[in-house]
């Protein structure tokens, strides 16, 4: 008896119930694994929408700190414009005192002038000898 | 499918080959064309239901794959034992198809895990 004649009588009757068998089992396996598959039905669509809210989220995130981020930096430019404003007002009132000041001393000094015209007058007047030459 | 059922029904009508008769007897005889049938029944359904319901033509074109592909093995086999490697031509092309078998089978078994993974609608997923 050789091999040919071995799987014929013996591998081939074993090889066709194994494919019925897994046929059937099969066949019948169907309608339950159906099921399962349309049990599931959506459950992309749902990840799909997890995946979307979890990236408007943290979306959300990104511009809440982009939000505090541009706060941040408006209160330090509203800081250093206070500063600006302060020193100019400094400056502003520096500029008044000096030129009070300036009036002041042309002031005083067209009040000697008068005095010293008024003293020269006097002695052109009384004919004597001015002290300056 | 159509040439596996086909070849199914004609068996079952006219019976097998002299081959497949020399090889296989008794009950054997009788359940291959069974199987064929039902092979070829699955496929029409898989092929009917490929965008209607892509879980149940999964299924089915899974039972027909393997009706098929075990038909070309042992029809192979018959010629082998009763002819010998010398006319090749038919074992080539059964070859072709048991190969293309085994290939189609690991994708849809593939498919399949996938499906009940995420799971499939019945909903039409085109317009006509």
């Amino acid at each position: 008896m050789d091999a040919a004649e071995i799987w014929g009588s013996i591998g081939v009757p074993v090889f066709t119930g194994v494919v019925a068998l897994f046929s059937g089992v099969n066949l019948f396996r169907i309608r339950a694994e159906r099921r399962q598959i349309n049990a599931g039905a959506g459950k992309d669509e749902a990840t799909s929408a997890e995946i979307l809210t979890g990236a408007a989220l943290a979306m959300v995130k990104h511009a809440e700190e982009e939000a505090q981020r541009a706060k941040a930096e408006a209160i330090s430019a509203r800081e250093d414009a206070t500063a600006a404003r302060r020193r100019a007002e400094n400056a502003e009132a520096s500029a008044t005192e000096s030129a009070k000041i300036s009036v002041d001393c042309a002031r005083e000094v067209m009040e000697q002038v008068a005095i010293r015209q008024r003293l020269e007058r006097y002695i052109l007047d009384q004919g004597l000898p001015l002290p300056i030459p | 499918m159509g040439v596996f059922l086909t070849l199914g029904t004609g068996w079952l009508l006219t019976g097998p080959s002299v081959s497949l008769s020399t090889l296989l007897g008794g009950a054997w005889l009788m359940l291959w064309p069974i199987l064929l049938v039902v092979s070829g029944v699955c496929g029409f359904i898989s092929a009917i239901y490929a965008r209607r319901d892509e879980g149940l033509s999964l299924l089915t074109e899974r039972v027909a794959l393997i009706g098929m592909g075990g038909f070309c093995f042992v029809y192979i086999t018959a010629l082998v034992i009763r002819m010998g490697l010398g006319p090749w031509v038919t074992e080539v092309l059964f070859g072709f198809i048991l190969t293309a078998c085994i290939w189609r089978y690991l994708q849809v078994r593939t498919r399949i895990k996938w499906c009940k993974r995420v799971g499939r609608t019945t909903a039409p997923r085109w317009r006509p």
